[in-house]
């Protein structure tokens, strides 16, 4: 036999039950030696670049000047063209995330302008804030400022970002036969925490080593914008039906006022899940001591509810975990450096402006108030910070027009707030967000922005957004509706351009409506579905486990426009239900159109819809999935498969896959 | 819908992923993925291309009788641990997925969805499959030619009826495309993107250094070569040459971006000639083995039209089809007509008439989107005959086209449907094209697009060549240096008035004017990116260009009506993203 036999062999071999595995473990325990003198050919090193700024040398020393070649990157990056050399002014160098970038705000009323103007001029301060920043980014920053810039301080104002993408992908099957699902949540946390703690203290002990001083500042969450999630852990059939019993009870009993009853159903529903996977029972706990005007309890709960979906890695919330938090305030503390609590300083504040632009970024009063006490901390002995002014009025508008639109796809009380903003501040510019939210092309092409985009200098945050990709605005649930409780019956006319750009634009005609395309699948935070809802080039990014819609949720939404006969498509299945009484429901605008059987493999219908169920405007589609019946010993034996395969475990139950959804117009 | 075969082919996880669909053995739809991604040879599951099969097909996936995929991975593997173990890139040392075997079964089931049989082929035979079954030749000679799949490089096959039967195979590591690319890497260009543009250099040279490239492999007499490994490096190393090559030449290889000079014109140049040289006796030795008057081939080589075209001129048979995405793309097709036979089909004698497989942008989409930006346009819905007049105007009068219509093409050659075109008769426009439009070197010819009824009066070519996979003389007597490469050659389609009524039209009308029924055709992209499949991309790309009008199906827009303010997009657009690796062939 030679070589190539045997290669061929071999191959036959590991491809056969455990052979993975038995060549990973001989990696492991280094029986494979791996030859590491193979030729290695590297290109000559390029200049040091800071982010978007790469050293220039000139006369008075090293420049940082911003890289053409990264001009894409801009945006993300503060509004600076270049870092002179050290002058005689103190030195802050601040490194943050979105919030510390200023989000809308920017470039015009940036944390680090604030900063700036309240330390006076003998104090610069240089911006190395970036939106969706991470830990290791901020410890290269943090390495390349101490080398180059010569900081006298240096600021980190992040830990929304450090979440625990890539933990679970870790897990073996061993790991999930040997804990529970609470000790596998444990696990995971203090791994996370052990590996922000070893970066942390990278980034306190270089900064150390050049005797220069750090300052943490860790952000604070908006608890008002937090809703939980519709999400129980799956625990077999019967608990799983239990507690979406108990769920759909106490949140009847919160409606109803009997907070009592709800409490108790609540506690319940913690018996049956652990607290470690769901948020459900927190947040209805939370929601019953703020109703209480228990708010230091509510807002511990709420801190809960969001920490116990720490391994739903799938909800992009940008939050600081609790253990991101200890373990800054931990670091801090053991190194020598200086740290503030938002959380605290918010606590103590007496504004009566609210103090969030949404559920983590900061209004200006927020910016100011966060700021100030950094500058205290900062500022020589004895001297007062000096006040800052508030931002022009566009720029204001600015933040809210863009939160709006960014916030367009969400579920509508959160859709309601931020129109409410913008219309209190201007409500001229509710017309545009409505012909924005029912445009056929993206954002950049519609001529009324661009008008704005070339006139108004604070829109340049939103402009570079717009331009930078062919992003379109997500359907809300209920953009009219919303429009019309907000604009009150007097203004008819933008509503009514609105309704008709939604029937020109989202209404099927020669070619069938794809309603699992971005635009008509809610865009919903605090949903799992939200990588489906994802335009696709960043859903290639994200990876997702299937390429099909799969609903977390006992009913998946959909909006589209139509107000003639059609004929609606579904592919689905349901692959944890197995047939018997029970049935999918199809529903448009709460009137049911069909019941059909459950189904472990791909089953077609097609369901005719009359004119008469539809309404003008925007039509709600609602898919109603059955109970689940896969038993405790299958869930635990797919999550075992699952992980074998090297596959991220299903920790919550997937009530149902629709793999084609399309509605056309109907022939007959 | 019902009793109809629905049969889905798909290449992946190495590069150039995509997906087709056949209906009873039919070709029905065909993409590549990284006409959805936007990542250039995009190697991941095709999960965009495997909807937009579906939805083309106006099928569900429980209508999909089978699948059919590309390779086998358990004889991949043996591959890999036959280049050993301390091949593998120390990036990779702890990662085992490259190991994994059950990966492309489980990742089609798992992220597609798919419930029906999957069926897995060689992957020359899915080569092979993919330019016989459709050739339109009920008989032929086939040969495969590329980098590597699981072990063969090279394979010969006779193929006939619904069945292929392999005759002789050459293995890993002696391999024509490996050559092709090491040597591809020693110029300067990226390996596996860069092989164009050694062809394309190639002409300006002198074959002087033949002798040299003969000591880099040694040709057998019957359908065998050798590789002297001692020249090259990817068996251990992050490069395709060793430094032995260097010695060879007597100069170190050049680095990318540097300076091009006669050297490296006269080592392309060399190489070509000793591959076409090596081409020619291989199909001389097929013949021999398997007589017909037909040859089909496929593979990353049979991307090399000017071998082709020698291939079909000196080589015994009387025709020849390339597949035309004969890259790992097309192993797709040939995966899916394997997969239709397995499953009890057969198929059907088809020659492949054209290659707008890919989707297309909805006439009312677009005119919503115009419509909204307010910008001024033209609207020519119903009004062809206008259209085509409006724009011979802007090509005789110097300008250049971007031009969208229909579905788009499956492959790496524009046809007409996501082309840029223009007059190839001023002296400046192959530079102008090349610097302002297509921001790429400028040594690289383009290709001439021409209606088939005219092919003859300007070119060496008496039979039609709608893929662009094949080169021939200029013998024109108009001067056409736009198209016309340094050696008298142009590398020609032919364009079919079935086929491309609009686009037949628009030559047609432009002869009438100017005499020159010839257009300057090439791919509608900006270097390092995959061609616009949307018409929102081809908007963009007009923004990020110096084009002068963009024709979106039945509208026209000039490039004096972009607001200024559009123009930031070329700031903040960011470089694409590069699905395969520099120097080295992606092995794992």
């Amino acid at each position: 036999m030679d070589s190539k036999q045997k290669a061929a062999q071999l191959a036959t071999l590991l491809a056969k039950g455990e052979g993975k595995q038995i060549l990973s473990l001989m990696f492991d325990l280094k029986l494979l030696d791996v030859d590491t003198t193979q030729a290695i050919h590297t290109l000559p090193e390029s200049q040091p670049t800071i982010g978007i700024w790469e050293a220039q040398q000139r006369p008075d020393g090293v420049h940082f000047v911003r890289s053409q070649k990264l001009r894409h990157e801009w945006s993300g990056w503060a509004d600076i063209e270049e870092f002179h050399p050290k002058s005689g002014k103190r030195r802050v160098v601040v490194i943050g995330e979105s919030v510390a970038h200023g989000w809308f705000l920017a470039p015009a009323f940036t944390p680090c302008k604030v900063l700036a103007q309240m330390l006076g001029e003998d104090t610069e301060v240089l911006d190395l804030s970036r939106i969706n920043m991470a830990l290791p980014q901020a410890m290269q920053l943090n390495s390349l400022a101490l080398e180059h810039l010569a900081p006298d301080v240096i600021v980190h104002f992040s830990g929304n970002n450090w979440g625990p993408l890539g933990l679970i992908q870790s897990l073996s099957r061993e790991d999930y036969v040997e804990f529970t699902l609470e000790k596998l949540v444990e696990s995971r946390k203090a791994e996370l925490s052990t590996l922000i703690r070893t970066l942390l203290e990278n980034i306190a002990a270089t900064a150390k080593a050049k005797n220069v001083p750090l300052l943490f500042v860790i952000p604070e969450f908006n608890f008002g914008e937090w809703k939980d999630t519709w999400y129980g852990p799956w625990l077999g059939a019967g608990k799983t039906s239990q507690w979406y019993e108990k769920r759909t009870a106490a949140e009847a009993a919160f409606e109803a006022g009997d907070l009592h009853r709800c409490i108790g159903l609540a506690n319940d529903m913690l018996v049956l899940d652990g607290g470690a996977l769901g948020g459900a029972a927190y947040d209805l706990l939370a929601r019953c001591s703020r109703a209480k005007s228990n708010l230091r309890e509510a807002r511990e709960l709420f801190e809960r509810s969001w920490d116990a979906i720490f391994l739903n890695s799938s909800i992009p919330l940008a939050r600081c975990l609790p253990s991101n938090r200890e373990a800054i305030a931990s670091v801090a503390a053991a190194s020598g450096c200086q740290c503030i609590d938002l959380r605290d300083v918010f606590d103590q504040a007496e504004s009566q402006s609210p103090l969030f632009a949404d559920y983590c970024h900061l209004s200006v009063e927020g910016i100011r108030l966060a700021m100030s006490a950094v500058a205290k901390t900062l500022a020589k002995p004895g001297r007062d910070c000096t006040p800052v002014s508030a931002p022009p009025h566009a720029v204001e508008i600015a933040n809210s027009f863009g939160l709006a639109l960014q916030n367009s796809a969400l579920p509508d009380e959160i859709l309601a707030r931020h129109l409410r903003v913008l219309a209190d501040d201007s409500p001229e510019w509710i017309p545009l967000f409505l012909e924005l939210a029912a445009a056929s092309g993206p954002l950049w092409m519609n001529r009324k922005l661009r008008c704005l985009f070339e006139q108004e200098k604070a829109f340049s945050y939103l402009r570079n957004f717009a331009y930078g990709s062919d992003w379109n605005i997500a359907l809300s649930q209920n953009l009219i509706g919303v429009a019309k409780q907000i604009l009150g019956p007097d203004n008819q006319e933008a509503t009514g351009t609105a309704t008709m750009l939604l029937h020109r634009n989202h209404e099927p005609r020669d070619q069938p409506l794809d309603l699992l395309s971005s635009r008509y699948s809610f865009l919903s935070l605090q949903e799992r579905e939200f990588l489906w809802t994802m335009p696709e080039p960043v859903r290639n990014l994200l990876l997702p486990s299937s390429n099909f819609y799969r609903s977390y949720k006992p009913e998946s939404p959909f909006a589209f426009a139509g107000s003639k006969p059609l004929c609606l498509s579904l592919t689905y299945r349901t692959p944890h239900t197995a047939p018997g009484d029970t049935w999918v429901e199809v529903s448009i605008n709460q009137d049911k159109q069909a019941c059909l059987p459950p189904s472990t493999s791909w089953r077609t219908c097609t369901i005719s819809i009359p004119a008469d169920v539809l309404n003008v405007g925007q039509n709600w589609l609602r898919i109603g999935w059955p109970k689940l019946t896969a038993e405790e010993d299958t869930v635990l034996k797919l999550r075992a498969d699952r992980m074998q395969c090297g596959l991220t475990p299903e920790l919550y139950p997937v009530f149902g896959e629709i793999h084609s959804l399309t509605v056309r117009v109907s022939n007959s | 819908m019902r009793g109809s075969s629905y049969v889905i082919g798909i290449s992946a996880f190495f590069h150039d992923s995509s997906c087709c669909l056949l209906r009873d053995g039919v070709l029905v739809a065909a993409a590549s993925e990284e006409r959805f991604t936007r990542i250039k040879h995009d190697g991941s599951l095709p999960v965009n291309a495997f909807r937009y099969c579906l939805r083309e097909g106006d099928i569900n996936i429980n209508d999909l009788s089978c699948i059919g995929y590309y390779e086998e991975p358990v004889k991949k593997l043996g591959r890999q641990l036959w280049m050993g173990l301390p091949g593998i890139p120390a990036s990779r040392l702890h990662d085992t997925s490259w190991f994994d075997v059950h990966r492309p079964e489980r990742e089609i089931i798992n992220q597609l969805g798919i419930e029906c049989p999957l069926h897995f082929f060689g992957h020359h035979a899915s080569h092979a499959a993919s330019a016989f079954f459709f050739s339109g030749f009920p008989e032929a000679a086939i040969m495969t030619v590329d980098g590597v799949g699981e072990w063969s490089t090279t394979a010969y096959w006779k193929g006939g009826g619904s069945t292929m039967s392999l005759l002789e195979e050459v293995d890993f590591p002696d391999s024509l495309g490996l050559l092709y690319s090491a040597v591809t890497g020693y110029l300067g260009f990226e390996v596996n993107e860069g092989e164009y543009k050694v062809m394309g250099l190639a002409p300006y040279g002198q074959p002087r250094y033949m002798d040299k490239i003969s000591s880099l492999i040694a040709n057998g007499k019957d359908g065998s070569f050798q590789l002297d490994m001692k020249y090259f490096d990817f068996l251990r190393g992050d490069r395709m040459h060793s430094d032995a090559m260097d010695e060879l030449f007597g100069q170190p290889a050049r680095l990318r971006d540097s300076e091009i000079d006669s050297f490296h014109y006269d080592v392309a140049a060399s190489l070509q000639k000793t591959l076409e040289e090596i081409l020619l006796q291989k199909v001389q030795y097929l013949f021999e083995r398997s007589p017909s008057e037909n040859l089909c081939m496929a593979g990353g080589v049979a991307l090399n039209c000017v071998a082709n075209s020698r291939l079909l001129k000196e080589g015994p048979f009387q025709r020849l089809f390339v597949q035309p995405a004969s890259s790992d793309a097309g192993g797709a097709l040939g995966a899916a007509a394997l997969a239709h036979i397995a499953n009890g089909g057969t198929m059907p004698v088809q020659s492949l008439p054209h290659v707008y497989l890919g989707r297309s942008s909805p006439v009312a989409e677009i005119h919503n989107a115009l419509s909204e930006s307010a910008i001024p346009y033209l609207n020519f819905e119903g009004k062809t005959t206008e259209l085509i007049e409006a724009v011979v105007d802007r090509l005789a009068a110097g300008k250049v086209i971007g031009w969208f219509q229909g579905r788009d093409e499956f492959g790496p050659r524009a046809l007409g449907s996501r082309s840029i075109l223009a007059d190839p008769r001023p002296e400046h426009m192959r530079d102008h094209v090349n610097a302002l439009v297509k921001l790429r070197e400028g040594f690289r010819p383009f290709a001439p697009a021409v209606p088939e009824s005219s092919a003859a009066d300007h070119f060496d070519i008496d039979h039609p060549s709608r893929f662009m996979l094949e080169t021939c003389q200029v013998t024109s007597s108009l001067s056409m240096p736009a198209i016309t490469h340094v050696d008298g050659s142009a590398r020609v389609q032919t364009v079919d008035p079935q086929i491309s009524p609009r686009f037949h039209a628009l030559l047609e009308a432009f002869g009438r004017r100017t005499g020159c029924p010839v257009l300057l055709n090439t791919s509608f992209n900006v270097r390092g990116e995959p061609i616009v499949s949307t018409f929102m991309e081809a908007l963009r790309c007009l923004i990020r260009t110096e084009i002068d009008s963009l024709v979106l199906e039945d509208f026209l827009l000039d490039r004096e009506s972009i607001p200024t303010d559009w123009f930031c997009i070329r700031e903040v657009t960011a470089p694409s993203v590069r699905g395969v690796g520099e120097y080295a062939y992606t092995f794992f």
